[in-house]
């Protein structure tokens, strides 16, 4: 399975999994990335920076080790 | 009666504020924390009601600071107006659905309806009303739809009974809302989304974030030297200057309070008297840039163009131990380095709030300091303002890593949210810059008063030639400054730019000039700054970062002088 970070910019997916802390997992959820959404990479800073993404109508700035604990399907 | 305003970041709560409350606004920290909110007023039924501003938060975990603080305020409150995005519906109903288990009168502000219409969006007010079991109210902050609607159903709604769900069962229930009430049409990227894109886009995104910076320095230094010239000195030079000698000389027609109250010559700059430089510096050549700093800022921050530049910068500040979002602090400091210190309490660890203070205290000059360091060396030639600049900037870097490297703690992973672009609403912006520029001139005026009125007395005291004697051979020996300067650096700790301005009559080259403008910059941040480093890092830390105040202020200083002189 692929995580965030895999994705390239402009490619759509939906997350499958979310792995880490219990508060972390409430907290991205909460702020509107949770299983089942569907996201699309707007942009990936490059020097391995943030991957920008957007769900729904939120997008969100994720660290790329954040990115690479979400896991989603194609 | 307790009225509190809680809703998401980013959903408009501050413009349903301003629409909602008069001018008294007063935002205080939080006691015992650090966090940050506002309170108003606003007619009630016939009398007064206080209206709390809750910090914006996606939920009432109480995982962090601003959670906890939520979480108390909820305690006091007797009314809840929760402010919901229209355009997110989903994310935003897990804080209402929390809310709702504590069964307080509620109320929903459907704010952001008009982006939702042309978003495709497509809400029935009536089905979630039901759903929700509370008045739901289409708003549009920003312009002020639906405040009217809003404010007449305050009163009447009432407590429901709401069962304390489980984290999974709150998701259930909102999916079965949301499927209920809300329909999403279709529709191709606007222009606005694509700009959105574009600005968040390495590619593209740097260019435009060095053109948003370029032209908002531009802006504020071109217009404020507009105002200074056609409307702020006239005012001096021809009304007050005449009108301040003339009553001062009625009474004291020469001496030393003379001396103190007016200083020598005509001069506004140089002439250091109380009642001259002690009111032109604060309120001629700083106030006007002040009030254009934070009206540019307060639109950048209500465009929502800041997270964006935060995301741009993540990699970089990553590399010196901070995140995107920490870029903020600095850019604040530019204006007034106390509200930037201030601000370093939005970073999450006290890694990065220590490396945040410690940099913002000895790399960012604050914009009093810019305008009389830029004012000052422009005469000479733009490398020399170039040198001081580039000089920060490396340091800024320098430390950064360095700190980084050797400050035990983690850096965690950034996470934040990145508004859509928004019309700012003039009322928030407007207020926001007015809290601010009150601050400055309640703050800062007084510190210059004082400070010209310490500089007069060691010269009328002789205390200026101990000083000099004793700490004169250390600018002369390792600076290569003339002894005099030191007097400059020990008023730099109560007002930078008076300090500055004191060095233009010592008859240095443009070189020595370029080289003690640079150290007052680094050496030391004013005392207001240096107070409020104190209240948010503890004695501790402050240390720390006052030691490495001094190591970066004498390397800077011996390179400098090895170098340039």
């Amino acid at each position: 399975m692929d995580n965030l970070s895999d994705l390239k910019k402009g490619e759509s997916a939906i997350v499958h999994k979310l792995e880490g802390g219990e508060c972390m997992k409430s907290q991205l959820r909460s702020m509107g990335l949770k299983e089942g959404s569907k996201l699309t990479v707007i942009a990936r800073e490059p020097l391995g920076g943030p991957i920008v993404i957007k769900t729904h109508n939120t997008t969100l700035t994720i660290g790329r080790g954040r990115a690479h604990k979400i896991f989603v399907k194609k | 009666m307790k009225i509190l305003l809680m809703g998401n970041p980013n959903v408009g709560k501050s413009a349903i504020f301003s629409r909602l409350t008069g001018v008294h606004v007063v935002c205080s920290n939080y006691p015992g924390t650090t966090v940050t909110y506002c309170e108003g007023k606003m007619p009630y039924l016939g009398s007064e009601a206080k209206l709390m501003d809750v910090p914006g938060t996606y939920s009432l975990n109480a995982t962090v600071k601003v959670e906890q603080v939520a979480n108390d305020m909820l305690q006091q409150g007797e009314l809840i107006v929760n402010v919901i995005d229209a355009t997110n519906l989903e994310r935003n109903l897990y804080l209402t659905l929390e809310l709702l288990e504590h069964e307080k009168p509620m109320i929903i502000a459907l704010n952001m309806w008009d982006d939702a219409r042309h978003l495709g969006v497509n809400i029935d007010v009536e089905k979630l009303q039901q759903h929700l079991g509370i008045p739901v109210i289409p708003t549009v902050g920003v312009t002020g739809e639906g405040i009217k609607e809003l404010v007449e159903a305050m009163p009447k709604t009432k407590p429901v009974k709401k069962k304390k769900l489980t984290e999974a069962e709150r998701w259930i229930e909102i999916g079965e809302i949301v499927s209920d009430v809300q329909q999403l049409e279709y529709l191709h990227h606007t222009l606005k989304e694509k700009l959105e894109d574009a600005s968040i886009l390495p590619k593209t995104g740097i260019p435009i974030a060095l053109a948003v910076l370029a032209l908002s320095f531009f802006f504020i230094i071109n217009a404020g030297n507009f105002i200074i010239e056609e409307l702020i000195d006239p005012i001096f030079y021809d009304y007050y200057g005449p009108f301040i000698r003339e009553t001062v000389e009625r009474f004291f027609p020469a001496g030393t309070v003379h001396e103190i109250l007016l200083g020598t010559g005509e001069d506004f700059v140089e002439s250091l008297g109380v009642l001259t430089t002690g009111l032109y510096v604060p309120l001629a050549m700083v106030l006007p840039f002040v009030i254009l700093f934070y009206t540019v800022l307060s639109l950048l921050e209500d465009s929502g163009y800041l997270p964006r530049l935060a995301t741009l910068m993540d990699t970089l500040m990553h590399r010196i131990g901070l995140h995107g979002s920490a870029i903020v602090p600095s850019i604040l400091g530019l204006g007034c380095n106390v509200p930037g210190m201030l601000s370093t309490r939005i970073l999450e660890s006290d890694k990065q709030r220590f490396i945040a203070a410690t940099l913002l205290a000895i790399c960012i000059p604050c914009l009093a300091q810019n305008a009389i360091i830029t004012g000052l060396l422009l005469n000479y030639g733009i490398r020399y303002v170039a040198i001081v600049y580039a000089t920060l900037l490396t340091l800024y870097i320098t430390i950064g890593f360095t700190l980084s490297k050797i400050i035990p703690g983690e850096t965690p992973e950034t996470i934040m949210e990145v508004p859509p672009y928004r019309m700012p609403s003039l009322k928030s912006t407007f207020k926001k810059t007015w809290m601010r520029v009150k601050y400055f001139i309640t703050e800062a005026v007084p510190y210059v008063l004082g400070g010209v009125l310490l500089i007069n007395l060691t010269y009328v005291s002789g205390l200026i030639n101990h000083i000099s004697r004793i700490f004169g051979p250390i600018m002369s020996k390792l600076f290569g400054l003339p002894e005099e300067a030191v007097l400059a650096l020990i008023i730099g700790f109560i007002r930078k730019d008076v300090a500055v301005g004191m060095l233009a009559p010592l008859g240095m080259t443009a070189m020595q000039l370029t080289l003690a403008c640079t150290i007052l910059a680094v050496y030391f941040p004013c005392i207001a700054t240096y107070v409020v480093l104190f209240k948010e890092l503890g004695l501790r830390d402050t240390l720390k970062s006052t030691a490495i105040m001094m190591i970066a202020s004498l390397t800077v200083g011996i390179l400098l002088k090895t170098i340039l002189l």
